[in-house]
């Protein structure tokens, strides 16, 4: 009730929570404020941010985005298409599923996730969960790239072995890890490391 | 004269131990395998070599350091209570961790000796100083308040100043505080041999020191007119304390309770000696902590659950219900 008085003094144009108990609080009668609960871990929380903020044209600058990564997946090569790749988040380790907005961008891109939609956005996985797993490409930021070779059980993995490793800065990881107007930015550079380093598969080496 | 209860539990304990490794290298991601079929196909033998095995040899030697630590904690301290994370020791030990692994710039699951070595010295610093500080705000072991007090101050000043590390390092917040939830998937031999060294060596001194937490348990007065070097033997005891504490820490993160809950669960079923109630507590924790590790990757595999939190569920249950247990008994009578 507190929290509720709280928010109610800071008069919001629009609340956005993602915890659904503060929906299910009684707020009264908040005349011109709205509430939504948008998940952050889905891609298209960007248009339906601009459409609840009243955004001129968010249609069209989310078509834009989406054309982006329409484009960004059709530079790839076909056979890119049957890779299977690993996005770790942190190296927990946590990856990113099919059913975040980073999986659904690598969706967009037509590779495979090696993590399902079932076991939702961001699981913490088994480690030798990766490792049967076995990816063609493995992507992740490059402080929690320290290391990974040394883990129990990894340095035999495919992608680790070929060093077919997307590593990102800080600042890629910043961008790759937050569903904003530069998500076509990030679709784009995951296509050109897709790219890459899927080289040596798609020319028929090992 | 070996004690035939106590013969009998520490064989019990060996033997669910030799059930839960065999257990341990058959669960994965995949929830429970056949290990005679993963014979024939070489990706699940390297799992359950490099991965499933350590890890899991590496749960029972981490839950066995905090299970003698535990035991000994409260002998020295002569309080039911203490454990390595009530005396600050463990506080203490994941802050040497944090400090160690800024220094060197490492992943906590780094897996090369000379970087386990180095975070695991980092540790036991740590460790040390904690419990030197709880002692020194207690003013000795005297009063039993006024330690566990000191105890949580020393415990919440040194994990603050762990937190103040690790926001000053954005990057290396996430990966440690995974690590620090308590966690078992990335323990390999390297790891495995550094705790199972310094429980060996633990494991000895504390047996060679029991006597003097006998002599204790008789009120320090009768202990000095026994003719035990007390100043020494808590010295000695202290280190045996921190060095088991730190090891565990260094390689698993902050595992909670098994340290508190080994030694009372021994003593629920027999009345011992600190020699044996030192190698039994210890046994008592391996089994613990294999248990958990176990659950840990088997209840929502593929996903893991942090190992620390199940033991600090479970073992914080435990410990509820056998004050709600104790209250009731008290009740009645």
């Amino acid at each position: 009730v507190c929290l509720a008085r709280e928010l109610k003094a800071l008069r919001p144009d629009l609340s956005w929570e993602t915890d659904a108990r503060l929906t299910e609080m009684d707020f009264g009668h908040w005349k011109g404020q709205r509430w939504d609960a948008l998940d952050p871990a889905e891609r298209r929380v960007l248009e339906k941010l601009g459409i609840l903020l009243g955004v001129n044209d968010v249609q069209r600058i989310w078509r834009t985005i989406d054309a982006d990564i329409s484009a960004a997946a059709r530079s790839l090569p076909t056979a890119a298409h049957s890779a299977r790749v690993y996005f770790e988040v942190n190296n927990g380790p946590y990856a990113a599923g099919e059913a975040s907005f980073i999986g659904e961008t690598l969706a967009r891109l037509g590779v495979h996730n090696i993590v399902p939609a079932s076991l939702g956005s961001f699981p913490k996985l088994n480690p030798e969960f990766v490792v049967r797993a076995n990816p063609d490409l493995i992507m992740v930021g490059d402080y929690n790239y320290i290391g990974m070779e040394q883990r129990p059980g990894w340095s035999g993995m495919r992608a680790l072995r070929d060093k077919r490793v997307c590593l990102f800065n800080r600042d890629e990881t910043d961008m790759l890890a937050r569903p904003g107007p530069r998500m076509a930015d990030g679709a784009r550079l995951m296509a050109r490391c897709i790219a890459d380093k899927l080289s040596t598969i798609t020319s028929g080496t090992p | 004269m070996m004690n035939p209860r106590a013969n009998a539990i520490a064989r019990m304990l060996l033997l669910l131990a030799i059930t839960f490794a065999a257990v341990g290298a058959g669960v994965g991601s995949t929830g429970f395998e056949n290990i005679l079929q993963a014979a024939n196909d070489p990706v699940a033998w390297q799992i359950v070599c490099d991965i499933r095995l350590p890890r899991t040899l590496g749960a029972w030697v981490a839950g066995a350091l905090l299970g003698l630590a535990g035991a000994v904690a409260q002998g020295l301290f002569r309080n039911p209570l203490a454990d390595p994370y009530l005396l600050g020791s463990a506080s203490g030990a994941s802050l040497g961790v944090a400090l160690s692994l800024v220094l060197f710039g490492v992943s906590p699951f780094a897996t090369q000796w000379l970087l386990r070595l180095g975070v695991t010295f980092g540790a036991f610093a740590g460790a040390i100083t904690g419990v030197l500080l709880t002692l020194l705000l207690a003013k000795g072991v005297q009063h039993t308040l006024r330690l566990l007090l000191a105890g949580v101050i020393v415990g919440v000043v040194l994990g603050a100043a762990k937190e103040l590390i690790m926001l000053a390092r954005p990057d290396f917040l996430q990966s440690m505080q995974s690590f620090m939830l308590g966690s078992t998937g990335y323990v390999g031999w390297s790891a495995c041999s550094i705790m199972l060294g310094t429980w060996l060596v633990c494991m000895a001194a504390a047996w060679a020191l029991s006597p003097a937490l006998d002599g204790l348990v008789l009120g320090e007065a009768t202990a000095a007119s026994l003719g035990l070097p007390l100043t020494q033997l808590r010295r000695a005891l202290v280190a045996v304390l921190a060095l088991a504490t730190g090891t565990a820490v260094a390689q698993t993160g902050l595992v909670a309770f098994v340290g508190l809950a080994a030694p009372h669960l021994v003593r629920s079923v027999v009345r011992t000696s600190h020699s044996r109630l030192i190698l039994l507590s210890s046994l008592m924790g391996g089994v613990l902590l294999m248990a958990a590790d176990i659950l840990s990757r088997w209840v929502v595999a593929p996903q893991e659950l942090p190992v620390g939190v199940l033991t600090a569920l479970l073992g914080g249950g435990y410990l509820l219900w056998l004050m709600h247990r104790q209250g009731v008994v008290r009740d009645t009578l």
